[in-house]
């Protein structure tokens, strides 16, 4: 068997590989042009549709820009059905498990040990992101959550996975520390549609409202809510003008990209700073605009 | 003579021997494996010596001890070769095992010293040598192709990070589940803590390199060791195992365990592992190292599970789940486990009638 490093992508170049240890797991290796953040991978987690190519493609110019590489993981329906919610029930494979062993490899594999991860995830793929943050922040430096359909709620009376209380055969919900990450949520202007890919309930709508906009404001507020009470800079909500639920479209025109760009580089900057935004001043709970 | 070795002091290594067919003593070389009939000259580090029922029998200046000839690699104790002549030696392990002590570690003393009498021969005088004892030549490896049994490898960061101890709470959670389990001992050197300790925690089978024949595994081709495996798969099949769980001794740089995971057909024989480690640079380093070679981590224990800080530690690095002696009793652990070596799907099925 050839050696880890000989499989990898050029500079420049991506290339699906299965590695034996993580073998229900594929993923899309980018490698960008110049290597310079070594301490950080971009993760960048597919939707519904499992088109994790389509998340290299889209992410690989943020990756040349960052300088760091890119992993874009295959959650596919046989293996991990409810990669969502990180696992369909117990018993069955985590997909939060195969990242993380993923990451402990790769962590071998660059020799770096104190590498985290920006951790980007749209639709399907956003639900696994904020819900893989929670079990494990640790493993994260930076958290994009876009256009998810439903979310766990910071709420520790509601069961998982639409509240926090008992995750059942996951490791603990470790809040706290999810409250300190740098998080971006984005959602279509016009994310609007109630369609099959939606989960719709009446309970579901009642607590996080009916379309995946709703869903993206009201999860963002509980969020932010809970930061700001522990003075830690709250989660940054970007409407993107115009655009409905498309990760391309959202990327290329409603500029998606070009936003979370800005987003990871200003969270190195800040990152780990505590700043004091009192609850109820001028910015909280409101959010900003992006014009496609 | 058949009264001599009667009187003497039977070590746990000659535990699959007919100690009826020894009929006299040869002056020859021992070659690794040989049974001797040894005096002990003056005790040290190993004050008592196991025997075959695994009860360690006080030793005394002047008594006459059955040892095999062995190596022995052990980061804690003694690095040792197959004696080079008859003559003075040390026991360097309490199972049994006669040696010349090549280096030993600083904390413990010095090896107990022996004198090597004579190889035990039979009435034709052809020397006694384990190999000729070993019940798992016996068993027809083809019937590993009929069936799969999942095997779950234990292996450590280094001697004494918990790796029995991990292993047995394994077999222990799962055997109170219904499942039949065949606990081994793929590598080490001839001892009987481990093959009893196995056979504590409720294994419906146990057997270890010694029942292939071998006193000790040091120096042992990866080839060599996955034949070895193949046997117990086999044996596991025999014995109607569910699951075959296999301890390694020692860590990943020992020179044989580095090859041994760097062999295609060894990694291709195991299902997953489980990682003992005794800190949280050594969880890891072995993680990654066995996550590198291509096997399936499932989690990590052993002496590291007893220090909170280290555990904290170790998931900030690898985020892969703690596993204490307790959680093998908890259904979230075990359906992880099972689900993970059976499929999800089989493993649900299962389950749910």
């Amino acid at each position: 068997m050839p050696k880890i490093s000989e499989r990898l992508p050029g500079a420049g170049q991506f290339r699906r590989l299965i590695f034996p240890a993580i073998p229900a797991m594929p993923v899309w290796l980018y490698q960008p042009v110049t290597l310079v953040n070594k301490q950080r991978i971009i993760v960048a987690v597919h939707g519904i549709s499992r088109d994790s190519e389509e998340q290299v493609r889209e992410y690989c110019h943020l990756a040349d820009r960052l300088g760091c590489w890119l992993v874009a993981p295959e959650f596919s329906a046989q293996a991990y059905p409810r990669y969502q919610q990180l696992a369909r029930a117990s018993g069955y494979p985590r997909a939060d498990l195969a990242l993380n062993s993923f990451l402990a490899l790769w962590r071998g594999v660059v020799s770096q040990p104190g590498l985290k991860m920006y951790l980007a995830g749209y639709s399907g793929g956003a639900q696994f992101a904020h819900r893989y943050a929670m079990h494990h922040p640790q493993q994260v430096a930076a958290l994009v959550l876009s256009s998810a359909g439903w979310y766990s709620f910071p709420d520790r009376k509601r069961d998982y996975p639409c509240g926090i209380a008992n995750s059942v055969g996951l490791n603990r919900v470790r809040l706290n520390e999810l409250l300190q990450l740098p998080m971006l949520v984005t959602v279509g202007e016009q994310d609007l549609a109630r369609d099959g890919s939606l989960r719709i309930s009446v309970t579901l709508d009642q607590q996080q409202g009916s379309n995946r906009f709703e869903r993206a404001v009201n999860w963002s507020q509980a969020v932010r809510k809970l930061q700001l009470k522990k003075s830690y800079r709250p989660v940054q909500l970007t409407v993107l003008g115009g655009q409905s639920h498309s990760f391309i479209n959202n990327m290329q025109q409603g500029r998606m990209a070009e936003l979370i760009l800005n987003f990871l580089q200003q969270s190195e900057g800040e990152r780990n700073e505590k700043i004091s935004y009192p609850v109820g001043s001028g910015n909280a709970g409101k959010y900003c605009r992006m014009s496609g | 003579m058949n009264s001599r070795i009667g009187k003497a002091k039977r070590s746990y290594i000659t535990r699959n021997v007919d100690l009826s067919t020894a009929a006299q003593l040869n002056q020859q070389v021992p070659v690794k494996g040989d049974l001797m009939l040894a005096r002990v000259d003056r005790i040290r580090q190993h004050t008592r010596l196991e025997n075959t029922q695994g009860r360690r029998e006080h030793l005394y200046p002047g008594d006459e001890i059955i040892v095999a000839a062995s190596d022995r690699y052990a980061t804690g104790q003694f690095y040792a070769r197959v004696p080079e002549q008859l003559g003075a030696c040390h026991l360097v392990a309490a199972g049994g095992i006669a040696a010349e002590v090549i280096q030993r570690n600083r904390g413990i003393k010095a090896a107990t010293e022996i004198t090597t009498l004579g190889v035990l021969c039979d009435s034709q005088g052809a020397v006694i040598n384990l190999s000729r004892f070993a019940p798992l030549n016996d068993v027809n490896v083809d019937l590993i192709s009929q069936k799969k049994v999942p095997t779950l490898l234990v292996m450590g960061s280094d001697m004494d990070s918990g790796k029995t101890t991990l292993a047995c709470a394994a077999v222990n959670g799962l055997r109170q589940l219904g499942y039949r389990i065949s606990a081994t001992k793929l590598t080490g050197t001839g001892a009987g803590p481990d093959y009893w300790r196995m056979h504590d925690s409720g294994a419906d089978r146990v057997v270890d390199f010694l029942d292939a024949g071998f006193p000790s595994t040091v120096g042992l081709e990866a080839h060599q060791l996955v034949s070895l495996l193949q046997q117990f798969k086999a044996d596991a099949v025999d014995s109607g195992s569910d699951i075959l769980i296999v301890e390694v001794a020692d860590g990943i740089l020992q020179p044989d365990n580095k090859a041994l995971l760097g062999s295609d057909a060894f990694v291709n024989e195991i299902s997953a592992a489980l990682i003992a480690a005794d800190g949280a640079i050594a969880a890891t380093m072995t993680t990654q190292t066995v996550l590198q070679a291509g096997i399936s981590v499932l989690g990590i224990g052993g002496v590291i599970s007893k220090a909170p800080l280290s555990c904290n530690e170790m998931q900030e690095s690898l985020g892969l789940p703690l596993l204490g002696l307790s959680d093998f009793h908890k259904d979230e652990c075990r359906d992880y486990i099972l689900g993970s070596l059976f499929g999800a799907e089989y493993y649900a099925a299962a389950h749910t009638g």
